[in-house]
């Protein structure tokens, strides 16, 4: 029995993160991207654009203070601007047509048999 | 090579594995003691350490999930992955095909990742500062060792990482290319076993710690596969610095070449003693910048081997 209860261990135990003291640590209140990326960005600030917003807390029981940070990925950023002013050209081209007007169909319906017979002569010449 | 030398040089490198890197500590630790005028602990007492935490009742944060109790082990697969990998005794590996050097690298990344993610998990604010700072400084060190590796490849002309290592001393760069690649290993170990003076194993300090903070919450059973883990990286990177020097060829000399690996692993373990002993762990701030000494050597073999490279 003395050998058995050697290697059955007890249940595990639960306790409080290690906080230094604070006792009501959980993963929700874990840094935000920039701040953990913080230190490494910091040594690269001359390539990494980091954007901060902060309102300093006023009184004794602030309600409304805040901090922002976002390290801007500059290929996102570029991404998102040439989707941005795509969106805005085709909005442009779309109030210059009329969908009622049967002149745009038949220029599709031209358009899309031009394709085709291209492609069939390619494919019968060049592209073999 | 014949499948008994294979299958004897394969057992003698898992041995090597699962052993040496409780002896490795011991002699650090028996060094530093020595260097401080004082007997020091047993070679292997942070084997009688691991027992006593497997024996031990582990204590799990309230807000932890699956993944802190599964961190740990996956931290130790991957290390004992990555340590059948590595070319210990030279020109051989238990686990060896085309390009394994780039498994090699990535899966410490995944066994730093979870290092990194089971430290997050419980929510405290320390162990997220030391993943955030784990995540930083290793930034540094994975350009030091692909720069290694591609010296090496362009030297000896190989794609395995066995190859790569067992090869490079009859390329005519060796000579110029040795003294660079042995301490950028050196750094290397350094900085993913966590040793002074990129980090102190031994600290307490929340506010200074990069590895030991990450595991504070760690008890029993999984702060003994995070520690085993932390001492096989120590051992791999030796055994690499070993093969880098090793002279002998494990399938023409393998006593000869397993004796050989051996005494410069156990010298290692004195060397990083050494380097405990006089001196202190580096400023934060200062760390990326000694890290980034592993990547001017990186250059420095890449420039050697590519000065030899015959078009």
């Amino acid at each position: 029995m003395k050998h058995y209860t050697r290697w059955v261990k007890p249940p595990v135990a639960s306790h409080v993160t290690w906080g230094c003291g604070y006792g009501q640590p959980n993963a929700r209140m874990q840094y935000t991207g920039s701040s953990f990326s913080s230190d490494f960005a910091q040594r690269f600030r001359s390539v990494i654009v980091m954007l901060r917003r902060q309102k300093a807390p006023e009184g004794y029981f602030p309600t409304d203070a805040y901090l922002i940070t976002d390290c801007v990925d500059a290929v996102e950023r570029r991404l998102f601007s040439v989707i941005k002013h795509g969106d805005v050209s085709a909005g442009k081209l779309s109030r210059h047509l009329r969908e009622d007007d049967p002149r745009i169909a038949f220029a599709a319906a031209l358009l899309a048999l031009v394709l085709i017979a291209g492609l069939v002569v390619l494919s019968t010449g060049p592209l073999q | 090579m014949t499948t008994e030398i294979a299958t004897w040089l394969g057992a003698i490198h898992v041995a090597i594995v699962l052993t040496l890197p409780i002896l490795l500590v011991g002699i650090v630790n028996r060094t530093k003691s020595l260097w401080a005028g004082r007997k020091g602990p047993g070679l292997l007492q942070s084997g009688w350490d691991l027992l006593r935490l497997l024996g031990k009742r582990p204590v799990y944060s309230a807000v932890a999930t699956p993944l802190f109790r599964t961190g740990a082990w996956v931290v130790l697969a991957a290390a004992v992955l990555a340590a059948l990998i590595a070319p210990i005794l030279g020109n051989f590996a238990p686990l060896q095909f085309n390009h394994d050097f780039i498994v090699f690298a990535y899966t410490l990344g995944l066994a730093r990742l979870f290092l990194m993610l089971s430290a997050m998990d419980v929510g405290s604010a320390f162990e997220g500062m030391g993943a955030a700072r784990e995540a930083s400084f290793s930034a540094f060190v994975e350009p030091a060792l692909f720069l290694l590796i591609g010296s090496a490849s362009i030297a000896t002309g190989h794609t395995s990482f066995a190859g790569l290592i067992g090869h490079l001393h009859s390329a005519p760069a060796f000579p110029m290319l040795v003294i660079p690649a042995v301490a950028v290993l050196f750094i290397l170990l350094q900085a993913e076993a966590s040793r002074v003076p990129v980090d102190d194993p031994l600290t307490h300090l929340e506010l200074t710690m990069i590895h030991e903070v990450m595991i504070l919450d760690h008890s029993g059973p999984e702060l003994a596969a995070m520690q085993f883990a932390g001492a096989l990286k120590l051992t791999t990177y030796a055994g690499l610095i070993a093969a880098l020097l090793n002279p002998f060829d494990p399938v023409f000399a393998p006593l000869a070449a397993v004796v050989t690996t051996l005494a410069i692993m156990a010298l290692v373990a004195v060397a990083v003693g050494f380097v405990e002993s006089l001196s202190a762990r580096l400023r934060m701030r200062l760390v990326p910048r000694y890290l980034l000494l592993a990547s001017i050597g990186g250059s420095l073999c890449l420039a050697a081997a590519a000065s030899t490279w015959s078009f």
